[in-house]
């Protein structure tokens, strides 16, 4: 490969495309702007190492442009680490260095920091050998992606697309030129044809390693151009998709699904759609398509390019990364609590500690005889004002656990059943408790406040949770839902801890300030007790007959 | 158990707290000095070596808080036993106030007993810190008393110097020491030698 027949680094010069407008439809009048508008980067090398491509894309990522020099001096020069960030990659690990020897590299994790971005970020590498019609490799060829910021990837595709149709349409206008003269200088040009051949193959060998589906459909809906990744998708040959229409190749099925966007591709709107393609290997995939119409020089729409991405594994990541986000806003929550409890716990010991203390004062004057009356009247004022305080706090807390009014709706118990154990599954993890949950099919529908039937099991569970702690494994906390005599519904939820203390007051537990936990507030339950009343319900608490206690509480059903 | 004479010291900005805190104690038959703020009691003669026996102070308070007033008292020489409650169960603040010799660390809401236990073990434990104090004043005055070469003899005699060896060293006989040193002993009051090494410890000499 001589350097004239590098392509693509700079834009092609006019009198390259010249000799392309002979034959039509060229591939590479088709590649080169399709290769520069893509949001990966794609840089392509020829055995000295010398770049013969380097897209847009590349540039943004890597953060400058093709420099000359040897491959043992791109780590220097770009600022190439291994994924510990620290290693300077060496030359023999570099996957376009790899790809020279016929190796095919998928992601491969590469950092990349430079002076304009020392935070640096993550690069995803494929890169695969070039092999002419021989099979003799003649260069490599490599295409990356950030994959540290999925939403910055998101915006590079996006801009790539508007570049793609910036790009498309320049690309006609030359076209357009090259066209006009080529009929005065085609004679003249043998030499360049035979130069471009050369460079149309190689572009031809880069479309096909490139893990990006690529296609031209003219008017009529026939395959002028398809890349050998468009094969694989398909499982078909070249001259089973070469001019054959659309819905024979993809299948009259899938074509119905399709045909909407490629009329609105052909009457020259450009269209993005995500549709559903079972790969031949790697099974249900989701190709994310880009149409963008072709225009003559007169406007006229001639077809229209399509390029797939697979976005399977992104949708994959962002779905995960959706998960997480959803996890720590619950994390978070559950925190604030925590820091409300411990502030309320100081605002509730200052009234306790000076009714005690009023109470003891008292006590001891009586005891001693020593007592006046006003001062009696005092004492018990005082004790009367703290109580009030007291009860103010524990007002506002409610009001802050509740936040808002009741609101009564229709309900599925099975459904906010479900939506509380998912909300408490890490903390049944860390905790190693299973959480064995039945409900009876068919259960009616309830009346009740969503959230603060959440808010009740919530308590019962962790409650639960919290009596097994020195229950030895395998602990389990059981949840049921049935139909009581009456035709209410029952939740009972039931741990294996050491249960409600012999001969205890069984309601007590749902008195305020009643707890036998180690920081415990005592508020759960009695509050627990004050939604269940207000929803019309009851709840109660009894030993079990082995081990442990179940706590119960009825709902009325919906009319 | 307990006499009139004794005053407890109370801060805590809870009005509430410290108004139930002033009559319990008052109820066990203490006086009961009451301040809202640690402002409140440094401004009010608390560096008096009579102001109180001991104190009740709360942890959590605007302005200065309860560790920092124990902090300052210490840096003016305040030697008042502090008695800390707390709302909160803070174990690094109560070890912090334990290490510089606070008496208890009572958590809110507590019982009559805890606290009045607490009061009496800081109120033995102030007079014990009065009598050392007063001990060392009237050693202190006493030496006063001793002139410039009296004082050189009584440097030497508490080290064990022999008599003939303070003569050599002073420049005197062994006669006019003794002498010197019959008048040390009655200035400072001492039944022996034993006593009077005793002193000088006391007074750090």
């Amino acid at each position: 490969m001589q350097s004239s027949d590098s392509i693509a680094a700079e834009p092609i010069s006019e009198g390259e495309n010249v000799a392309e407008g002979a034959k039509g439809l060229s591939k590479e009048l088709l590649m080169h702007p399709l290769i520069d508008a893509m949001g990966d980067g794609v840089v392509a090398i020829d055995l000295q190492g010398k770049f013969t491509v380097f897209n847009q894309a590349a540039r943004e990522l890597i953060g400058q442009g093709p420099i000359e020099g040897p491959t043992s001096e791109w780590a220097q020069t770009y600022g190439v680490f291994m994924s510990d960030r620290r290693t300077p990659l060496k030359e023999e690990q570099m996957p376009l260095v790899r790809a020279l020897t016929g190796e095919h590299i998928d992601n491969f994790p590469m950092f990349i920091r430079s002076l304009d971005r020392p935070d640096g970020y993550f690069l995803a590498v494929n890169a695969r050998p070039l092999r002419d019609q021989d099979g003799v490799i003649e260069g490599s060829v490599a295409v990356f992606r950030n994959v540290s910021e999925h939403k910055r990837t998101e915006a590079e595709l996006r801009e790539a697309r508007e570049e793609l149709e910036r790009r498309v349409v320049e690309r006609t206008l030359s076209l357009a030129r090259a066209n006009r003269e080529l009929n005065i200088e085609i004679e003249e040009r043998i030499q360049a044809e035979e130069a471009l051949e050369s460079s149309e193959r190689q572009l031809h060998l880069m479309a096909d390693s490139l893990p990006v589906i690529i296609a031209y459909v003219d008017t009529r809906q026939r395959y002028l151009f398809n890349n050998a990744s468009y094969n694989a998708w398909f499982g078909l040959q070249d001259d089973e998709i070469r001019g054959k229409p659309v819905w024979e190749v993809v299948g009259i099925e899938r074509y119905q699904v399709i045909r909407p966007s490629i009329e609105k591709a052909l009457s020259g709107a450009a269209v993005v759609t995500e549709i559903d393609v079972p790969h031949p290997e790697l099974g249900p995939r989701k190709i994310q398509m880009n149409l963008v119409p072709d225009r003559d020089e007169s406007g006229t729409v001639k077809g229209f390019y399509a390029v797939g991405l697979d976005i399977t594994e992104r949708l994959k990541a962002e779905s995960r990364e959706r998960e997480h986000r959803e996890e720590l806003a619950h994390v978070s929550r559950v925190t604030t609590m925590g820091e409300l409890t411990a502030a309320l716990a100081h605002e509730l010991n200052q009234p306790l500690t000076s009714i005690r203390t009023n109470a003891q004062a008292a006590l001891r004057l009586m005891q001693t005889d020593s007592i006046e009356e006003s001062e009696l009247q005092e004492i018990l004022g005082d004790i009367i004002a703290d109580n009030r305080r007291a009860a103010e706090v524990i007002r506002r807390l409610r009001a802050m656990l509740s936040k808002r009014p009741m609101t009564l709706e229709t309900l599925s118990l099975h459904e906010v059943i479900d939506e509380t154990i998912t909300l408490v599954r890490n903390d049944s993890v860390m905790r190693g408790v299973a959480i064995d949950s039945k409900t009876v099919s068919d259960l009616p529908q309830i009346r009740a406040d969503r959230i603060q039937l959440q808010q009740v099991l919530l308590n019962l569970i962790i409650n639960g949770f919290e009596a097994m702690r020195d229950t030895p494994r395998p602990k389990v906390l059981t949840i049921r839902a049935l139909r009581t005599a009456n035709g209410d519904l029952c939740v009972c939820v039931s741990d294996q801890g050491p249960g409600l203390r012999e001969g205890a007051d069984a309601q007590a537990v749902f008195q305020p300030f009643y707890s036998t936990k180690d920081g415990g507030m005592g508020m759960g339950l009695s509050i627990s007790r004050s939604i269940i009343d207000a929803m019309g319900g009851r709840i109660w608490a009894e030993n079990n007959k082995d081990r442990g206690v179940t706590f119960h509480f009825t709902i009325p059903v919906a009319e | 158990m307990t006499s009139e004479s004794q005053t407890v010291a109370v801060v805590d900005d809870d009005d509430g707290v410290r108004r139930a805190l002033g009559r319990l104690l008052r109820a066990h038959g203490y006086s009961v000095k009451n301040y809202s703020c640690a402002e409140d009691f440094l401004a009010d003669g608390a560096d008096r070596l009579d102001f109180a026996d001991c104190m009740v102070l709360d942890v959590k308070m605007p302005g200065l808080d309860g560790l920092s007033l124990q902090e300052e008292m210490q840096s003016r020489d305040i030697r008042l036993p502090i008695i800390f409650i707390t709302a909160h169960g803070d174990v690094p603040n109560s070890v912090r106030a334990m290490k510089r010799g606070a008496v208890d660390f009572i958590q809110k809401p507590f019982d009559d007993s805890d606290l009045l236990q607490a009061v009496s073990i800081a109120i033995q434990r102030n007079s014990a810190l009065r009598e050392r104090h007063a001990e060392r004043k009237l050693i202190e005055e006493r030496l006063r008393r001793l002139t410039r070469r009296e004082h050189e003899v009584f440097m030497r005699v508490i080290k064990g110097t022999l008599n003939k060896q303070v003569g050599v060293e002073l420049g005197v006989s062994e006669k006019t020491v003794k002498a010197h040193r019959a008048r040390v002993m009655q200035k400072m009051e001492a039944t022996s030698l034993a006593h009077l090494v005793r002193m000088a410890e006391r007074v750090g000499r």
